[in-house]
Parts: C-alpha cells; structure tokens; sequence
C-alpha cells in the first residue's frame, strides 16, 4: 500500500543480482520499489499499479511497451549491460523509454558500480521531481563547478582548451583528453548555430558555415559549465530556446549505427553528426529540455575504469544516455 | 608547408611514397582543400597528429578523400584515436586507401601506466604488441576490446 504523495516504481531485471542492487538503488529516492522475482509476478505487478517509474532491462523490455499503452505517462529507464546495447541499438532507440542507462553493474556478478548506481539514483529521482536541470546533480558533494558564457561563436575553441587544461589537472587520461575536446567543441556548435530562432521560431544560424564568426544577441548566450569531482568530469551546456526534443535527438543519434552514404549532410550549415559524436564521446549523455525556455546538454567522463568482471571479456565502460522534459500541468490538472 | 587556423601538414622525406603528415584539429575550416593539388599520386598520410576531428570536419575529410581518390591507391599510418573512432563510424572515411597502422591504447594492470603506442595492420589483422610498462615492467594489455577498437577492419 502507498502512502500519499509516495511514489512507485517497478524493477523489471532478468538477473536477480541486478535485480537486487538495482531495487537497491531505488530505494534510495524514498520510493516504494516492486522488485518481483518471475514474470507472472512481473506481469501481476504492472496491472496491479499505479506505477510512477518502470526500470527494464531488454529482456523485460516488451514489458515496457504494454505498460506505456496502459499508462501513458509510465516513465521508463532502460537498464542493461553493454553487449545488448551494442547488438540491439537500433531497437533499444524505439522503446517507450525516458532513459537508458547501460552498465556493466547490471551485468557483472559481484561487481557494484557506485558512479553507475549514483546515475540510477539521480535519474530516478530526476523523474520524481521534475527538477532535472544541473550538473551538481551527477557530481559528488564538493566539486568546483566552473562556469563561462559565449557570446561569439570564436569563444568556444578558448573553452574547449580551458576545460580540457582543466580536466588534464584533474588526471583524466591523455585519450580522454581528445574525447572531451570533442564533447565541449560538438556542443558548442549546437548550442551557438542551431540552438537560436528568431521570433517566428526560424532558425538564425543554422544554415551558416561553422567557419563563418557569429555574433550572439544577448538571448543567444550560451552557458558552458565544467568540473571534476574526483570520478567523473562533467560538462554541460545550455541554450535558452529548449529546442531539442527527444525524437529529433533519437533521430541524430541513431543515424550513426549504420553506416551509409547518408549519415553525413552535404548541404550548408551543420554536418548533421554533432549529436551522435558527443554521445560517443562520453560514458553518460543527459538531455534536459524545458520546451522553448531551455536546452541543457550534460556530458559525463569517467577519470578512473568501470569495474570489469572478474574473468573473460571485458564489457567496456558504462554509457547512458538521458532525456528529461520538464512537464507542465495541463489545464484543470 | 600549409599553415590553417587549426590543421597543418607538411610533407616529409619517404623512400616509398610521397608522405604528408597531418597535425592538429580537423574542423570546417581545415582547408583540405588547398592540400588537393599538392597529391599527385598515391601518398602515405601520417594521421598520429590530429588530435581531433569534429562533425562538420568529417564532411572536410570525405570531400578530401573523395577528390584524392583517384590518384590512390592511399594509405593511412599512425591514425590516431580520434582518426580510428571516425573509421569505425563513418561510412567510407578511408575511402579506397588501406590503414597500415594506427594507434592504440595500452594499459598497465599492475599500476595504471597508459601508453599510446602503434600497431601495425597485416593481411587485415593488426598486430598486438605486448610492451613492457615503463613504470613496473609487467606487460602491458590493449585498453579495448580489439573488435571495437578495430572494426574498421571488418568492413
């Protein structure tokens, strides 16, 4: 039985190691989590609802789809080991789901991942709240935050070496290095060239060459935002036109796991890759959109490893990739 | 010797082929190509010094190879990581020339020492070395898993 204003949430994990750490995790937010051991339990549970939160993994992940159509405003997060993520992508993108977190942590016997169990718990509670905006969020107490703001587009390459100067300070390894680059540099151009629309909603830069100087109006500033919390290096980025909605994003990102002649845009403007390389660039992407007020994109670098299992092939590290929407109450709610 | 905003090249004395070596950021304006009339025939390009190549950059380079192409067949040694990162996402990045080597990332278990050292591509299968780490002496691993890593290669 749910006390009032208590939420609910249903794991979903094949693996009961998973299962357990993952209802763990849960818990933490002060939800009442549901953690049932079989699939007729499973199956009880989502009729049973009112559910507020469904973390899948993909063997349950049809699950999901039925529970969406049930309840549409059911958020899920998809939680589930690297291999699935890398044979099945393309699908996994086509799921019902707010997030996906992909970590070894769901997958490795006797591995707990505390930098992934962290991410579940602000992902989770991110949901709950509809506070979704800051990279405090991902970083352990303490971490200095730095902060700069574009007002011209030439600005951006200064900050791509000053966070990367900053990151090498904080040991992140020299192939890191190069990654994080690219990460401020793709984010960047999202922000300062596609990001800003003129009053009736048309883009004002987007058609231009990346190489040509743009000056912002003082709307138009961008946010860049980055610091170390000893774990992780973390960078965000955000506009004030809240523009990038979930499909057009899932449409950019998806485009790169096949390769074909049309995964680059030959006509002006942007290449049409910035997404999917600042996705690849980082072990956790988050999306935070407050429809036409803001854009907040947070990439996350781990400085140290993921816990690898035991013995046999290593899973890689983790990666997620995180859309949160601000949601507004319809009229009479 | 072409000197651009972000990306140089300047070609070295080869015994093989004509060898020109890339360093820096490859960006839209990269200016390639002002390289295009200086490849008159097949060439090697040194790629261990580009340090990055961003979204709009990768359209530069497949216009680049696209004009090059003809005059191959190319190759490309020393790809660094982000070269490699872009050859295994980028439909036709390489376009008709043959990776000879690339860098990679190594690992020490025993006390965390990494090494970005070369590996060399035969018969489409890279060969891994097993260095001895500078700090410890123990081997030295791949920090990937060679089919990620090297999937490039499977194409």
């Amino acid at each position: 039985m749910l006390k009032p204003g208590e939420k609910s949430v249903l794991v979903l994990q094949s693996s009961p190691k998973s299962r357990r750490l993952t209802a763990r995790a849960v818990a933490a937010t002060g939800a009442h989590c549901v953690a049932p051991p079989t699939g007729e339990e499973s199956t009880q549970a989502l009729a049973n609802g009112p559910l507020d939160v469904l973390v899948v993994d993909w063997e349950n992940a049809a699950l999901a789809q039925q529970a969406v159509k049930l309840n549409p405003r059911l958020e899920v997060v998809l939680l589930t080991d690297r291999p699935a993520f890398e044979r099945y992508a393309e699908d996994i993108m086509d799921l019902p789901m707010s997030s996906m977190i992909v970590s070894s942590f769901v997958a490795v016997p006797d591995a707990n991942d505390p930098v992934a169990t962290r991410e579940l718990v602000t992902t989770v509670a991110k949901l709950f709240t509809g506070d979704i905006f800051g990279l405090e969020k991902y970083m352990g107490w303490g971490a200095a935050i730095r902060e700069q703001e574009i007002r011209a587009s030439q600005q951006a390459e200064g900050i791509v070496q000053s966070a990367c100067e900053d990151a090498a300070r904080s040991g992140m390894p020299e192939r890191e290095l190069s990654s994080l680059g690219l990460l401020v540099d793709e984010l960047c151009t999202n922000a300062v060239w596609d990001a800003p629309v003129d009053a009736e909603g048309q883009p004002r830069y987007a058609d231009k060459s990346r190489a040509q100087p743009v000056a912002l109006a003082p709307n138009e500033y961008v946010t860049v935002r980055y610091g170390s919390d000893g774990n992780l290096f973390g960078v965000s980025v955000s506009d004030n036109f809240g523009r990038l909605d979930q499909d057009l994003a899932v449409r950019y990102i998806r485009k790169c796991f096949r390769h074909n002649d049309q995964q680059v845009s030959k006509s002006a403007g942007g290449a049409g890759l910035g997404l999917y390389m600042a996705f690849n660039s980082v072990s956790s992407f988050v999306i935070n959109v407050d429809p036409g007020v803001r854009t907040e994109v947070i990439g996350l670098i781990r400085l140290g490893r993921a816990p690898k299992p035991p013995a046999g092939e290593s899973l890689g590290t983790s990666r997620s990739l995180c859309y949160f929407r601000t949601k507004r109450p319809k009229k009479g709610e | 010797m072409q000197a651009k905003r972000n990306l140089t090249w300047r070609f070295v004395d080869s015994a093989d082929l004509p060898t020109c070596v890339l360093e820096g950021i490859v960006g839209e304006d990269a200016g390639l190509d002002d390289l295009v009339p200086d490849i008159k025939g097949p060439a090697r390009f040194d790629l261990s010094g580009v340090a990055r190549i961003n979204s709009t950059g990768v359209r530069e380079w497949l216009r680049f190879v696209e004009a090059i192409n003809g005059k191959g067949p190319h190759r490309l040694f020393r790809c660094s990581a982000p070269i490699v990162a872009q050859l295994n996402m980028i439909d036709n990045f390489r376009g008709s020339a043959k990776v000879e080597s690339v860098i990679a990332p190594y690992y020490c278990e025993a006390c965390g020492h990494e090494l970005a050292t070369e590996v060399t591509i035969e018969n489409n299968t890279p060969k891994l070395p097993s260095p001895a780490c500078a700090e410890c002496g123990e081997t030295m691993a791949l920090d990937e898993m060679p089919a990620r890593y090297f999937y490039f290669l499977s194409y």
